[in-house]
């Protein structure tokens, strides 16, 4: 479906093409979710596999209010050199949700994850050249109220 | 699309605080049995007075309407800037002053 | 377990009988909820459900220490609220004071008058267009008013006959069983108040009222009460009731009044 994509926007010759050819958009920004993104997220899953268990702090709910909306939030403020914090759904399509390369700010990120289903939550953290991770269940359940 | 940007300084440290406006679609989701297509943040930077601080890949099982907190060393008055980019190559960004 | 069935058996007969006493009901159901949660202080039932759950008030607090997903919304209901003239109505030239006095007995034309009603009433009067009655533009305006109350306390006033058999009415629809599944209000929000729906914890009905209009994680968006008495009409397979109609003014100006003395909270935020 990408490569359609690709196809017909070259062949129309339409803005993403011309966009592409003058440097504002490169392929990897178009596509990025795609196979640089998975790509990313096949590499992360390979880090938690390797990974030993983390010292930094993971925050998220055992049992979630809203699969939609689930609040996370990694602390590793207190570690030296951290580099990237990234966070990983093992349950989901694409498990990497996101990937912080941090440079200057502090080994903290706070967000709010959607989950399809029950799943592990994996906390991602490399400092020093070293990764090490920290896992916790996610329950999501469906609700009976609402309206 | 929106950005809500609220960097506050306390004790030698920004917490920045941010709500992007942005559908995160992840591009599986139907609505009235079509698919829904893909419209997510895929990538994103935070700068503290013109510097680099987070460099950040985003996914789509991010939620909608991202919120994200990050910390970084500074001081009432600092320049923050976000700036983001989504997969159909559209961008935004906002610029706040630390409190 | 004896109490708490001579509790029920208390407030059953409260409903029985004719009169209506604010004041008294409300005590009941202020110790009926203190023998089934002693640890929960009666002003802590401002935040209603987060009262009683520490994981989900932790979700609740992350959400509101970040940036509130109803923000924006309040927001512009301010600016709409300005923006369509509703600053100009007499009803509403004081919105911290509009949202305490509402919903109230209107002696005049003998019926309960709510806040959304004076709303709609108002937005008529200076645009000439109709509002609707619970999301969207009439939720965002009335949160934003009812933020300008924040820390005020809920004052629901019942004086005078014709008050109080509204307010009677109000208390006997709360009470009753309706719909297929014949259950009612309280069945959910007194008796099994604390306890599971599926993954739902049922909310004490003490404290409803300090929130409204409430944003729903589930909604994705803010609501007025009325949006969620219709909802809940339609969970227990009941005949709907038109929004803003006698009987679900009655409804709500009951249900606010047990919320008397609770603060009126910002934080409206709900699963």
């Amino acid at each position: 479906m990408q490569r359609r994509l690709f196809l017909k926007s070259a062949i129309a010759g339409s803005a993403v093409a011309t966009a592409v050819g003058a440097g504002l958009l490169t392929p990897s920004m178009v596509f990025a979710n795609t196979a640089d993104f998975k790509a990313k997220s096949d590499a992360a899953t390979a880090s938690i596999a390797a990974a030993g268990k983390g010292s930094f702090k993971f925050k998220a709910p055992k049992i979630a209010e809203n699969g939609a909306v689930v609040p996370v939030t990694v602390d590793a403020s207190k570690m030296e050199g951290v580099t990237n914090i990234s966070i990983s759904v093992t349950k989901n399509g694409t498990p990497l949700a996101a990937s912080f390369n941090i440079s200057g700010a502090q080994g903290y990120v706070s967000t709010r994850i959607k989950m399809g289903t029950t799943s592990p939550v994996v906390a991602l953290v490399t400092a020093g050249g070293a990764t090490t991770q920290v896992s916790q269940e996610v329950k999501v359940t469906i609700g009976g109220c609402g309206g | 699309m929106s950005i809500k940007l609220k960097p506050k300084a306390r004790k030698g440290v920004i917490g920045i605080k941010a709500l992007v406006k942005h559908p995160m679609e992840t591009g599986l989701r139907k609505k009235k049995g079509k698919l829904v297509a893909a419209n997510h943040i895929v990538h994103m930077v935070v700068s503290h007075n013109g510097t680099v601080v987070v460099d950040a890949d985003i996914g789509s099982t991010i939620s909608k309407n991202p919120y994200f907190k990050f910390d970084v060393a500074g001081a009432k008055g600092d320049t923050i800037e976000l700036k983001y980019k989504d997969n159909k190559g559209k961008t935004g960004s906002q610029t706040a002053k630390s409190k | 377990m004896k109490k708490l069935i001579t509790m029920v058996a208390g407030i059953g007969f409260l409903v029985g009988a004719a009169s209506a006493n604010v004041a008294s009901d409300q005590k009941d159901l202020i110790g009926y909820f203190k023998a089934l949660k002693p640890n929960v202080e009666f002003a802590d039932y401002t935040n209603g459900v987060y009262a009683y759950d520490a994981g989900s008030r932790d979700q609740f607090e992350e959400i509101l220490d970040g940036i509130p997903p109803y923000e924006e919304a309040v927001e512009k209901g301010g600016k709409e609220f300005v923006k369509y003239g509703l600053n100009k109505c007499a009803a509403l030239k004081d919105p911290a004071a509009a949202r305490v006095k509402h919903p109230y007995f209107d002696n005049a034309t003998q019926k309960v008058v709510t806040l959304e009603a004076v709303l709609k009433a108002c937005y008529l009067e200076q645009t000439g267009k109709k509002l609707g009655s619970k999301k969207g533009k009439i939720a965002r305006i009335s949160a934003w008013i009812s933020d300008q109350a924040a820390g005020e306390k809920v004052n629901v006033k019942v004086q005078g006959a014709a008050a109080n058999a509204a307010y009677t009415q109000g208390k006997a629809f709360f009470y009753g069983k309706r719909g297929e599944f014949n259950m009612s209000c309280a069945d959910c929000h007194v008796y099994n108040a604390g306890k599971k729906a599926r993954a739902d914890i049922l909310s004490p009905m003490l404290g409803h009222a300090t929130h409204v209009p409430m944003y729903r994680a589930k909604w994705a968006g803010l609501g007025t009460m009325q949006r969620r008495y219709g909802g809940c009409l339609k969970n227990m397979r009941a005949k709907p009731i038109s929004a803003q109609s006698e009987l679900m003014n009655n409804l709500e100006y009951f249900h606010q009044a047990m919320s008397n003395g609770l603060e009126i909270t910002d934080a409206r935020y709900r699963k």
